[in-house]
């Protein structure tokens, strides 16, 4: 069975941690938004989701930082952050490492892959899968993407790593999706914390919509850092989604600026062919 | 590598049960550890977060850290907007 299904969204602490205090006029349509993305993805029926995130300085520092690295656990603790900061009860998320063993051996053909037993789940991971898998009764795979501490991997070889995720997804039996998760534009956890460039998340999200190579990864690392903040680098989660769905466009449900929850907020469905 | 070892340090005690301990029971001893500089223990004992991000400390660590040292959000921010202690220094 070929991928069947592939999505890219955001994460953010302030989605759970700081919910109760945001206007609801300014979040509903991303939860409206969610919900939908909930149900397309049951749909989908997944036997396995490979999550692509990066790692908000949870398992990794620059001791022995990867680009790209993977897990192969049977299971992940989650989340990583306090419960009082990020109000998502400890849980433990199934993996699937039969299946991620066999993806990380077809990967390895082009891409270089880490991998890790003991990979823990921060929000990158668990504030998508608190809405989208809330009994977390889909095993994960989760794939994180170095966006915290530069140098970080090229754009282009996010979308490579696309290319030889959807390359080995494609030969294994069970219904497998895939879903990006991190940015657009953000300023997380900083002074400039809220504010949102819209214009610029815009451009990027044409982009994913036309599936365009050239225009996913024209941005150089100050561009981004500039234009879109530090947690714009986490656009790397979502060319790698559209690397897996190349030769087909992406379907934007909504696009919408969340200053409360620091990010500007979007949910894409690639067409997966 | 910016502030590394301070970075470490926060890294480690985010994720660290035994060296969050640490930081409560045997703290001049783990600044030690660390090579801490003067300035740099100061900032993390007063929660001056926003001196720690000028001096490159990505905020990343010290959201999570703030909120276990039981800094409400809209402190930590103003604490990154004005740089100045958040907490008093234990004496």
């Amino acid at each position: 069975m070929p991928l069947v299904f592939a999505a890219a969204t955001n994460h953010g602490p302030g989605i759970t941690g700081r919910r109760d205090t945001a206007p609801e006029e300014e979040v509903a349509p991303f939860f409206e938004g969610w919900k939908r993305l909930h149900q397309r993805m049951e749909v989908a029926n997944l036997d396995a989701l490979v999550v692509v995130s990066s790692d908000h300085i949870q398992n990794l520092y620059m001791d022995n930082m990867p680009a790209f690295i993977i897990g192969l656990g049977d299971e992940f603790p989650g989340p990583t952050e306090d419960e009082h900061f990020l109000k998502i009860p400890k849980t433990v998320v199934p993996g699937v490492p039969e299946i991620a063993g066999v993806l990380v051996e077809e990967v390895m053909e082009t891409i270089d892959l880490s991998y890790s037993g003991e990979l823990a789940l921060d929000h990158g991971f668990m504030v998508p899968l608190h809405f989208l898998t809330p009994k977390y009764d889909v095993p994960v795979i989760p794939l994180i993407i170095n966006c915290m501490f530069p140098p970080y991997p090229k754009l282009g070889r996010a979308y490579e790593l696309g290319r030889a995720l959807r390359r080995a997804i494609d030969q294994q039996s069970q219904r497998i999706g895939l879903l990006g998760t991190g940015g657009l534009s953000h300023w997380p956890a900083s002074p400039l914390s809220g504010k949102v460039a819209e214009e610029w998340d815009k451009e990027f999200l044409d982009a994913m919509i036309a599936n365009s190579r050239e225009d996913l990864i024209r941005y150089s690392d100050a561009e981004i850092e500039r234009d879109g903040g530090p947690g714009g680098h986490e656009i790397r989660s979502w060319i790698t989604v559209a690397g897996a769905c190349e030769g087909s466009g992406g379907t934007l449900d909504f696009y919408t600026p969340l200053p409360s929850f620091a990010i500007g907020g979007a949910v894409i469905e690639m067409t997966v062919a | 590598m910016q502030a590394y070892n301070v970075q470490k340090l926060i890294f480690h005690m985010n994720t660290r049960p035994a060296v969050y301990e640490r930081y409560g029971s045997d703290r001049a001893v783990l600044f030690a550890e660390y090579k801490l500089t003067a300035a740099e223990q100061d900032y993390i004992e007063t929660m001056n977060v926003g001196a720690l991000f000028e001096m490159g400390v990505q905020p990343q660590l010290l959201a999570p850290f703030a909120g276990r040292e039981n800094i409400a959000w809209p402190e930590y921010i103003k604490g990154m907007e004005t740089p100045g202690p958040l907490l008093k220094r234990d004496s």
